[in-house]
């Protein structure tokens, strides 16, 4: 025992670690069921309305958000192998990567870098705090690999998984209007252009509209995941600079 | 109640040892490969599933047991956001502008370059 609390950063007590696990469990299963009782709407968001329940919860007890942070350290442990599992998937539609072949795989390149390139080159064009631009570059990919990227390149994690959040709610409100049309004629392209610009959240979407095309979504958002971890490195003197 | 327990730790132990070498192995390689740990992680599970078919179903109740908790782990950094309170509350007109236009861009650039592609390689 004494030994995992030295592996806490802000040595906070077992108490304090099981009453901040508990909490979140507590918030997500909350959020997990009013996501079910409005059918998965993007608005429902399971992590967004958690987060705003502890957030919330944290101000009425005086509670600080740093403190909460470090008593949860245990979950993002977990995130690593998380984000390693997504290889199954990846593994799993290897027939599907192979059929769609190198059309599939541009697109999703081309995507990945328009997704860094446009909110990158606006945030620079409006001024935005360098914080902020660093955090965006990784907005279009699901939080565990924007935290990982943000973690290896020193941009701010919390900031990022946030805005990829909101990126995920918007994007899935906007495209199916805009891109309405597309759902009938081309749902393979639709289900892609939701999987990577809307991630997770687009490929709930996708799921509940157009099932058939779920699995273009999916890998669409691991595979953008990938592209994206493997563009920033390259591009951050760029978005740093 | 205790064989049922046993009966999952059989399931998810050797699954999950697999992942956290992994992520261990991912984050020692992070430093020299300039990648972040989780993904060269990710990487080497992939190419080990392609030579190892059988691991498939060693690890794949840990596996999407970890996907299936991603939410409930990834909600911490987005509670952490409140610390980041005072930069968004100055830029948060601009912030939506961008995130709403790059949002779009990229959905519509992938649409296209997916369409374009799909009848120029046939």
């Amino acid at each position: 025992m004494a030994g995992l609390m030295e592996m806490l950063p802000n040595a906070a007590s077992l108490a304090q670690v099981a009453g901040g696990i508990l909490a979140t469990m507590l918030a997500y299963g909350v959020a997990l069921r009013l996501g079910k009782l409005t059918r998965q709407h993007p608005l429902a968001n399971p992590i967004l309305i958690a987060a705003l329940l502890l957030i919330a919860g944290l101000a009425l007890a005086r509670l600080p958000v740093r403190g909460y942070m470090s008593s949860v350290e245990p979950l993002r442990w977990l995130l690593g192998p998380a984000t390693v599992a997504f290889g199954l998937p990846i593994y799993r539609q290897r027939a599907l990567i192979i059929s769609a072949g190198k059309a599939l795989i541009g697109a999703i390149l081309i995507g990945s870098l328009a997704g860094i390139v446009s909110a990158v080159g606006l945030a620079k064009l409006l001024d935005l705090s360098p914080v902020t631009i660093r955090a965006l570059s990784a907005k279009s990919i699901t939080s565990p690999f924007a935290i990982a990227v943000m973690e290896r390149l020193g941009g701010p994690a919390e900031l990022a998984a946030g805005l990829v959040i909101v990126t995920g709610l918007l994007g899935a409100i906007l495209l199916p209007v805009l891109l309405k049309r597309e759902r009938e004629r081309d749902p393979e392209s639709y289900a892609l252009a939701l999987g990577l610009s809307a991630h997770i959240v687009g490929s709930q979407h996708v799921a509940r509209i157009a099932p058939q095309a779920l699995s273009i979504a999916s890998l669409a958002l691991t595979l953008a995941g990938l592209a994206t971890t493997l563009l920033l490195p390259l591009l951050w003197p760029w978005i740093a600079g | 109640m205790f064989p049922r327990f046993l009966h999952s730790v059989r399931a998810y132990l050797p699954g999950l040892a697999v992942l956290a070498v992994l992520t261990l192995a991912g984050w020692w390689a992070s430093q020299p490969l300039g990648l972040p740990g989780p993904v060269i992680g990710l990487a080497a599970y992939v190419a080990l599933l392609l030579a190892f078919p059988a691991l498939e179903r060693s690890t794949q109740a840990a596996a999407e047991g970890l996907l299936k908790l991603l939410g409930l782990l990834i909600t911490p950094a987005a509670v952490g956001l409140a610390l980041h309170a005072d930069t968004l509350r100055s830029e948060v007109g601009r912030l939506a502008l961008v995130v709403v236009l790059s949002t779009v861009a990229t959905g519509v650039a992938t649409m296209l370059a997916y369409k374009g592609l799909r009848k120029w390689l046939g």
